[in-house]
């Protein structure tokens, strides 16, 4: 079972994207099942930045409007090659929205340093749920 | 024969002054603009302080220091905190006034033991705006720079008094040879 969308502004936010944010980054959000229960992935590839990080927040947003019950929302950025002090801070506010609307975020990374050096040099891997693949994000216990 | 570590000298005073009035043609004004030539080991460029802006100056920054054979870990820490520096130029310091430029300019320089660092100077000429952060995205953008940077300064343009300078200076880095 899987469904597939476009979590980007464009879907139903408003604030449409000009065609330079969308060659940067790239945000596909798919629900997927796994053995030990259904996630709700959004895959960010490329770039974010100043330029594109409205468009993770927005797809961000949309993820916790989408999330059905029993779902953990799960943020992918193992295929980010750049992020920056704003893509922390979206991440950072992310983990703040769903600890008050008491709904599961993870958040996937690699050992790629575009996405992990940021976060370690900035301490915030102590804030945020990191998991290395996205299968160990949904099977960790809640 | 290309010398494999340019003359050492501070940016201020090697490179070309800052955007003049004149320049406005649409070329100038949003094509990004070498002020001189890269083999010398300097970097400048003069961008509109608009988003689009942020990933030509990351990719100007890597097309310079890869020319510089400068180690991978070490330039993604560079491109962040210019990242970081343009960014912030380009989110507040034209706010309350007509959009205008900012300027990336930058020089390797030779360090004791025989080793290398650059130091970027990030300016715009719009509002000034101090080091204390009450704003979310500076907060967490000054110790971004600060921990991929050897020493950040923030301060005011002795020349002018608009505008916001940022000067980053690199780790020091082992020599390498450039690349040709």
């Amino acid at each position: 079972m899987q469904e597939s969308w476009d979590g980007g502004p464009e879907s139903d936010l408003g604030g449409g994207p000009g065609p330079a944010d969308e060659q940067l980054v790239r945000i596909e959000t798919a629900r997927r099942a796994y053995s030990a229960g259904m996630a709700l992935v959004v895959t960010v590839t490329g770039e974010i930045d100043l330029l594109t990080i409205d468009r993770l927040r927005a797809a961000v947003a949309a993820g916790f409007e989408d999330l059905r019950d029993g779902e953990i929302l799960v943020i992918d950025l193992t295929p980010v090659t750049f992020m920056d002090s704003r893509g922390l801070q979206a991440l950072v506010d992310a983990t703040q929205a769903a600890q008050q609307q008491r709904e599961p975020l993870r958040i996937v990374v690699d050992h790629t340093r575009p996405v992990v050096r940021p976060i370690q040099v900035t301490g915030l891997d102590n804030v945020l749920a990191l998991f290395n693949t996205v299968e160990d994000a949904v099977h960790a216990p809640l | 024969m290309t010398p494999a570590m340019p003359p050492s000298a501070h940016p201020e005073d090697i490179l070309l002054p800052a955007s003049s009035p004149g320049q406005t043609s649409r070329g100038q004004r949003f094509g990004y603009r070498p002020r001189l030539p890269e083999s010398h080991g300097l970097l400048g460029l003069a961008l509109p302080a608009e988003p689009i802006s942020i990933s030509v100056a990351r990719a100007a920054v890597r097309r310079w220091l890869a020319e510089w054979s400068w180690p991978a870990e070490q330039l993604e820490d560079i491109v962040l905190a210019v990242n970081e520096a343009v960014s912030n130029a380009i989110e507040h310091a034209y706010l309350d006034r007509p959009p205008g430029m900012v300027e990336i300019r930058g020089a390797i320089e030779a360090t004791p033991r025989a080793q290398r660092r650059v130091t970027v100077i990030v300016r715009d000429h719009g509002r000034w705006r101090p080091p204390p952060i009450d704003d979310e995205s500076r907060r967490r953008g000054i110790p971004l720079m600060q921990a991929c940077m050897d020493g950040v300064a923030i301060g005011q343009p002795d020349d002018k008094p608009v505008g916001t300078r940022v000067v980053l200076r690199s780790k020091a880095v082992p020599p390498g040879r450039k690349q040709c």
